[in-house]
This record gives structure tokens, C-alpha cells and sequence, in this order.
């Protein structure tokens, strides 16, 4: 898989915007937010409720890490299913044929797919994030949030939406996107959010795409952060490294998958 | 209008024909984990009543619901389709039908399946009700979830015109729905939201008290099949609105 820059500026930008100017990828945002927001609705769990007592006992960059680990928890639901119809959707308009004849490589073009559609889906999610920093900055009455805020989202989430996006354009190849969103979904049910010891899961391991050896290694929270319902897992430095490096990694060889299947079904042709 | 007349056994076949696969592998694709998990779950201390239970309350509802969010919008043939006398209409009422049928048909046999093996358990009270009537009330764990999930994807995919966002926003209903069980629960406005309060709520059910079971169990029920109703009504509203479709398509 050989990349030429140009091509991949060209294909990032051109993804980027397409996704961009989606209505449903605004759509799906804010009714997924306003749902979230009602179900935040008991006394105990509100919002402001939540941070301004955080505020109280931490300090101000753990409480926008313990934010970003909160946005990372649920949103990237939103972003792997929408991205999961990227891939088809060459196939059933028929421009992948029509792209092969164009002097860059399949590689190239997919990297911009990848890296442009994720990046335009994790807009409004980074905006979402991007109000509750405001209201955190607030309540702080220090606007060093702001600026804060930035790193902690790129740290905390995006070696994550790197990892669940690469999987949602890979594994669209070869199955139907309804299915494979069925399966994202209940994968990140068992495999992310699901921290019981009893039941073999990724959940606790370093494949853990919310971010959480990273929040613990890197921004100190620890497993009472989780609130009512502690998770008794604790993160070194060096485990949210190893975390951030093996989320990376395995979305590049699920890319390289990706190129070499698609390579081998046109050869097939 | 009557079933017979709306529709034809040859286009019923032919909507299946179309429709196989998807309709086919997904309850095959939910069976194979589920297997798993309690073979797993037989040698955990969760019961695999309560796995089989969860599979027939929460996984065949969200499995109908997706397909209905995912086939209703979208048609590869859908500009010719609109030049024909037959209208869209029909044949999207058709579709949604016959996917909630099918997965209807999947969870009365799975909870069938679990009563006649013992493994479903009812209030105490439900020992003195008619069978007739504790017939129902078993059937009203899997219809409720299934029947709003089904109409709410209708409606969205219809709304939304688009398959990523209606499978996206579907599951992210389904997955919010299971991880804020306690904050529904305990909140009385948002207590008919409640899809799945068999498996996260009331399991066991042989323990539950008559009042417990009637405010988180039976009331929410019906809310839910209410809603259904609102929603279908709705979808069938928008379904009216076909050529708007053709601008979905090329949105995606």
C-alpha cells in the first residue's frame, strides 16, 4: 500500500465534505444528544449536577478527561454506524470502478476515505464535547478549559474513532452495513461497556476503544471516577501508551486488510 | 382493506425472494452468540434463562427494528417503482409487515420454546389468572419491545431517508435504553421508555410484588404498544410522501 500525498489530501478533503454536508450525520447528533440528555434527567446524574461536584474534588484536567471518557462512552455508537455506509455506497453509485482508472492507488484513496469521513462524524461530536467543556469552564469559572480541552479529546478519543472507524469501512466490504451496524452495536455493548467480571470481554483489556487505560494512566482518574458503579481497573502510563499504540496499530492492519480483500475480489473479477 | 387483496401470493413471494438473506442470517447471526453465551453463561452464575430471556426480549426486537429502519427508505428500483400503478406505499406496508411477522413468528416460537421447557418464570399471581390471559402477558414481552422499535425505525428511516442513520440512531435508542435502565426506572415521564424491564428489572419475576410488576411491567406495556400505534400512524403519513424518497437516496 504505497500513499501519495497529493491523492490523499484530495480524497481526505473531498470525503470530508460529502460527510460533512450530510443532513443525517447532524440529525442523528442531536437526537442522540437530546435522548441522552433526557435519560441524564434523574437528580443524581445530571449534568451540572455531576461536575460541579467533580470540580470540587479534582482538578480541572481531570474533569475534562472524565468528560471526554463520558462523550467516548456513548457517541462513537453514532460515528462507527454512520461510517459503516461509506464503503457500499462507492459500490451501489458505481464509482469505484470509475476510480481505479484514476493514477492513484486503492490504498491512497482509502486512507482518505477513512481519515476524511471520520474526521467530518467526529465534528458534531466534538462540538457536543466542545458545549459541555464551555459549561465545565463555568462552573470552574477558568477558561483554561478551553484550550485544555483540545489534547484531552485528541488523547482520550481519537485513537478510538481511529480504531472503530477502520473496522467500520473494513467490515462493510463483505457484509451488508444493516448487519454489520447490528453487530457494531452489540459488540460495543459486550466488548466496551460491559465491565462484569463473569463474561469474557474486551471491555478491560488494552483493545478497549472508550479510553480507558488512558484516562486512568495518563489523567489519573481512578475507578471511583466511575461513580455508582466502580469498575476495579486501574491504568499505568505506560499501559495507556500501549493502549493508544495497539488501537492505532490494529486499525492500520485493518486497513491493510481492507486494501489487500478489495485487491484480491477485483483480481477475482 | 383486506390482507388477501393487498396482497398477491406471487408478490408475497417475491418480496421474500428480495428479502431472504437479511431476514434469514440476522436471527441466525443473533442465535450463534446466544448459544454461546449460555453455554458460557451454564458454568457463570447468570442463569441461561435469563440469557435466553434477554435474547427474546432485547435481541429479536432490535434485529426487527433495524431491518424495518434499514429495507423501508431504501429501494435500488424505487424511481421505476413510482412509475408503476402498484404504489410504494403498499408495497413499503408490505415489507415492514412482513419483517415484523417474521420476527414475530422467531420470538412466539424461542418463548414458547422457553415455557414449555420451564424456564420462564411469571409473578406468583399469575397462577390464578386464565391461561388465556397469562398467554398474553407472555406474548407482551416480546410484542411491546418489538413493536415500538419496529415502528420507531419506521418512522426514522423514513424521516432521517437514510440506512447508516436510521440503523445508527435505532441502536443507539436500544443501547442507551439497557445502559440507563435505573435513571427510566426511577424517573416517572420517562418510565414508558422502559423497553426491556423483564430481563433488567423484574428477573426473577416469581418475586416480584403485584404493584411492582404493574407500574414497571404491565402500565409500560401498554404505554409502549400506544406508542407503537402513534408512530405507525405517523410512518404511514410519510410514506405517502414517496418522491420525497428519491432525494434520500441520493443523499446517502
Amino acid at each position: 500500500m504505497t500513499l501519495q500525498l497529493p491523492a490523499l489530501w484530495g480524497a481526505l478533503r473531498y470525503e470530508f465534505r460529502m460527510q460533512i454536508r450530510r443532513p443525517t450525520v447532524w440529525i442523528t447528533f442531536a437526537l442522540f444528544t437530546l435522548l441522552m440528555i433526557a435519560l441524564f434527567q434523574h437528580p443524581a446524574t445530571t449534568f451540572e449536577e455531576t461536575y460541579t461536584r467533580l470540580l470540587k474534588q479534582e482538578s480541572l484536567q481531570k474533569v475534562l478527561a472524565d468528560w471526554a471518557f463520558n462523550i467516548n462512552n456513548y457517541l462513537p455508537i453514532c460515528v462507527g454506524a454512520l461510517l459503516a455506509g461509506r464503503l457500499p455506497r462507492d459500490r451501489r453509485t458505481r464509482v469505484d470502478e470509475l476510480f481505479t482508472t484514476m493514477p492513484t492507488t486503492r490504498g491512497t484513496r482509502l486512507w482518505g476515505k477513512l481519515f476524511g469521513a471520520m474526521l467530518a462524524t467526529t465534528v458534531p461530536m466534538f462540538l457536543i464535547y466542545l458545549g459541555g467543556v464551555c459549561f465545565i469552564a463555568s462552573y470552574a469559572h477558568n477558561l483554561l478549559a478551553i484550550p485544555l480541552a483540545f489534547p484531552t479529546f485528541i488523547v482520550v478519543a481519537l485513537p478510538g474513532l481511529i480504531f472503530i472507524s477502520a473496522f467500520s469501512l473494513a467490515c462493510t466490504a463483505f457484509l451488508w452495513s444493516p448487519l454489520y451496524q447490528f453487530l457494531f452495536i452489540c459488540y460495543w455493548y459486550w466488548n466496551t461497556l460491559w465491565f462484569h467480571t463473569d463474561l469474557v470481554s474486551l471491555s478491560r483489556t488494552l483493545l478497549s476503544p472508550i479510553g480507558l487505560y488512558t484516562v486512568m494512566g495518563i489523567y489519573g482518574l481512578n475507578e471511583s471516577s466511575s461513580g455508582q458503579h466502580p469498575i476495579h481497573i486501574t491504568g499505568t502510563p505506560l499501559q495507556a501508551i500501549a493502549s493508544i499504540l495497539l488501537l492505532i496499530a490494529t486499525a492500520v492492519v485493518a486497513m491493510l486488510a481492507l486494501d489487500g480483500y478489495l485487491n484480491w475480489r477485483q483480481a477475482q473479477q | 382493506m383486506p390482507f388477501v387483496s393487498f396482497v398477491s401470493l406471487d408478490r408475497l413471494r417475491y418480496e421474500v425472494k428480495l428479502a431472504w438473506k437479511p431476514l434469514v442470517l440476522m436471527p441466525l447471526l443473533l442465535t450463534a452468540p446466544i448459544t454461546l453465551l449460555v453455554i458460557i453463561e451454564h458454568f457463570t452464575r447468570e442463569s441461561p434463562a435469563h440469557v435466553l430471556l434477554g435474547a427474546i426480549e432485547m435481541l429479536l426486537p432490535i434485529a426487527g427494528g433495524v431491518l424495518v429502519a434499514t429495507t423501508i427508505a431504501q429501494d435500488a428500483m424505487l424511481e421505476l417503482h413510482l412509475s408503476f400503478p402498484r404504489t410504494y406505499q403498499r408495497t413499503g406496508m408490505l415489507r415492514l409487515l412482513m419483517i415484523l411477522i417474521w420476527i414475530a413468528l422467531l420470538s412466539w416460537l424461542a418463548i414458547s420454546g422457553d415455557a414449555l421447557f420451564g424456564q420462564l418464570a411469571l409473578p406468583t399471581f399469575a397462577d390464578t389468572i386464565s391461561p388465556i390471559v397469562r398467554f398474553l402477558l407472555i406474548q407482551l414481552i416480546w410484542l411491546a419491545p418489538l413493536m415500538w422499535l419496529g415502528s420507531v425505525g419506521f418512522c426514522v428511516a423514513l424521516l432521517v431517508k437514510s440506512r447508516s442513520a436510521g440503523g445508527a440512531l435505532l441502536g443507539g435508542v436500544w443501547l442507551l435504553d439497557i445502559l440507563f435502565v435505573g435513571n427510566i426506572a426511577g424517573t416517572t415521564w420517562l418510565r414508558p421508555l422502559l423497553l426491556f424491564p423483564t430481563t433488567l428489572l423484574i428477573f426473577p419475576a416469581n418475586l416480584v410484588s403485584r404493584s411492582y410488576f404493574e407500574t414497571y411491567w404491565l402500565t409500560t406495556r401498554f404505554e409502549l404498544l400506544a406508542m407503537a400505534l402513534v408512530f405507525f400512524i405517523i410512518g404511514r403519513l410519510l410514506l405517502q410522501n414517496t418522491e420525497s424518497l428519491l432525494k434520500g437516496a441520493t443523499e446517502e
